[in-house]
């Protein structure tokens, strides 16, 4: 498309650099979603450092670690994506698969979790029974577990749709491509990352004792 | 393009990415105080710094998007520090008021 009157960049190097800008801008305003949850988690955890030390070592940590290793892997296999896309579309595209494929892996081991934890009577509201010491800050320790993973997944979810949406435009011979595909590969690092330190604060503090 | 050389510098992220999560899983299980805080901690921030200057090409990109990545930084260190001062404070006015009523109950205030 060069048509002046449509397109409001002079060319395409414009066009990408303000896609790229907005991309960003759109991932810090992801990270003040996230932060107040953080921040959140730090008040609760300063109050209930016991209870949250003890409600940590009910998360399954071994789904948490596989977990992280196959979200890193799905990132690395949206940036080699990223870096064959102009010479190579359709291994592009299979990279691209592959993430999302990861990234089906990643919420089915969240979903066994997730059943685990009902098993376990560890959802709050619903279905919850602690040790009477570490009750009321172990309740509010998988409040924040729920709202944290499930607003991850949720991101992550979204992230799967759109990622396939890239995979299947590309093997289709989708041209001036690079823009939206570059924009989806950030915001599947993003939540990479949102999830890199929730693994800690969710299933690695507190573990020892 | 320098797709071919990038490669291999991209599969080396993933791998020191891969030790730092074994250094933090395995740090986890033995007892080292704060120390597994803020390992945990110090092993996050390098693993997103990794995914943001290798995956996301951050260092490559122009001065208008570091800046915004910057100020968000600030945002959220601002959100995090005044919440922390506020938690703190509020714990010490709670006990001050419990100790003027001599009174040990409600000691669970968030």
């Amino acid at each position: 498309m060069s048509g002046a009157a449509s397109e409001p960049y002079e060319n395409a190097q414009a066009r990408q650099r303000a896609s790229e800008l907005g991309i960003w801008v759109f991932i810090t305003t992801e990270l003040m979603f996230f932060g107040p949850l953080f921040a959140g988690y730090l008040q609760l955890r300063l109050a209930f450092p016991e209870a949250f030390a003890a409600a940590s070592r009910h998360t399954l940590f071994w789904s948490g670690t596989v977990n992280t290793l196959v979200l890193l892997t799905s990132s690395l296999a949206v940036a080699l994506a990223g870096e064959c896309q102009r010479r190579a579309p359709r291994r592009a595209a299979r990279w691209f698969v592959a993430a999302a494929v990861l990234g089906v892996v990643f919420l089915v081991i969240k979903g066994y979790e997730y059943v685990e934890d009902w098993h376990e009577q560890l959802v709050p509201g619903l279905r919850f029974s602690f040790d009477a010491a570490h009750r009321h800050g172990a309740e509010l320790f998988y409040y924040l577990y729920f709202a944290f993973t499930g607003v991850h997944a949720l991101h992550l979810t979204v992230g799967v749709c759109l990622v396939s949406l890239v995979a299947w435009r590309l093997s289709h011979g989708a041209q001036e491509f690079e823009a939206f595909s570059e924009g989806v590969a950030r915001y599947w690092h993003f939540v990479d990352i949102v999830w890199v330190f929730l693994y800690p604060l969710l299933y690695l503090i507190g573990r020892y004792g | 393009m320098n797709g071919a050389r990038a490669w291999p510098r991209l599969v080396l992220a993933w791998v020191a990415l891969v030790c730092l999560l074994a250094v933090s899983a395995i740090s986890s299980w033995f007892d080292l105080g704060p120390g597994n805080l803020g390992i945990a901690l110090t092993v996050a921030v390098l693993k997103a710094g990794l995914v943001v200057i290798f995956f996301m090409r951050l260092r490559a990109a122009p001065g208008a998007v570091r800046l915004a990545v910057l100020l968000a930084l600030l945002m959220l260190a601002l959100l995090l520090g005044l919440s922390l001062t506020d938690a703190r404070e509020r714990a010490a006015v709670v006990s001050g008021r419990e100790n003027a009523a001599g009174t040990s109950a409600g000691q669970e205030l968030p």
